[in-house]
């Protein structure tokens, strides 16, 4: 193996992750960076070092991510009870006020400047619902437009809004109880 | 003209903030209920603080190379 290959190779771990993420599926995960993999090594003059080796690989991942999600839109669309399943009644009275008010999280930079910080969020979001976990991360990471992902998940902006809406309450509820439960407005005078 | 957001209204508007731009009505709409309303700017403030942390997430991965490397599981 060439230095070029060895050095590839070894970010493969990082790329499974972020691939794991996104797809919620560890065999499309493989699938995604092993294409990556090889179309790094197929033509290595295109990476002429200006950028990370890391970045550029994760920019083609991001391609082939898209490429499993096309191919494997039915299952990944597939909704669990877990997906349907609503915390707008739980959080807020029929009137539409706060049953119980949102906490203060206290300054941005205590939680944005720990590592575990982190780990929580990533946990967080590997722990949204498949369908919701998704479409999330088709926004966040890839970063589509939402005519975009319904387009290539073939489902109605209708429910796309909804599962941006759940997924975001979920991870703002994991936050909370992985997080600013033990570390949050103590940590600001 | 409805002006007058309840807090449930305003979260739906607040998240899809992150994901489209809000009519001119709608921005109305939830400025003046956090004029009023103590709840929900700290659901304002939770929101900006999840996609700080997003970008954050997100440039761990894409830049950082070996040694600076993302939290690992």
């Amino acid at each position: 193996m060439n230095d070029f290959a060895r050095q590839v190779e070894a970010l493969r771990p990082q790329l499974i992750r972020f691939a794991r993420t996104q797809l919620r599926n560890d065999a499309w995960a493989e699938d995604a960076v092993s294409d990556t993999l090889l179309a790094a090594l197929e033509k290595p003059q295109s990476f002429a070092g200006q950028s990370q080796l890391k970045t550029w690989l994760v920019g083609i991942l991001k391609h082939k991510v898209v490429d499993q999600l096309r191919r494997h839109t039915r299952e990944a669309t597939l909704m669990s009870d877990d997906d349907g399943a609503d915390l707008d009644d739980l959080l807020f009275a029929a009137d539409g006020h706060w049953r119980e008010a949102p906490k203060e999280w206290g300054d941005p930079e205590h939680a944005l400047r720990e590592r575990q910080f982190f780990e929580v969020l990533e946990a967080c979001i590997s722990h949204l619902p498949g369908v919701q976990g998704r479409v999330f991360m088709m926004r966040e990471w890839l970063e589509l437009e939402t005519d975009e992902i319904c387009k290539e998940l073939a489902i109605t902006s209708t429910n796309l809004w909804v599962l941006l809406h759940r997924a975001r309450l979920r991870l703002r509820d994991c936050l909370q109880r992985g997080w600013f439960d033990a570390h949050g407005a103590s940590l600001t005078p | 003209m409805k002006f007058d957001l309840n807090c449930k209204q305003v979260t739906h508007l607040v998240l899809q903030r992150e994901d489209r731009s809000l009519s001119w009505r709608e921005r109305l709409g939830v400025r003046f209920h956090l004029l009023i309303c103590k709840a929900c700017p700290r659901f304002v403030r939770q929101v900006e603080l999840m996609r700080g942390a997003m970008g954050r997430w997100k440039r761990y991965g894409d830049e950082a190379a070996g040694g600076d490397a993302p939290p690992e599981r």
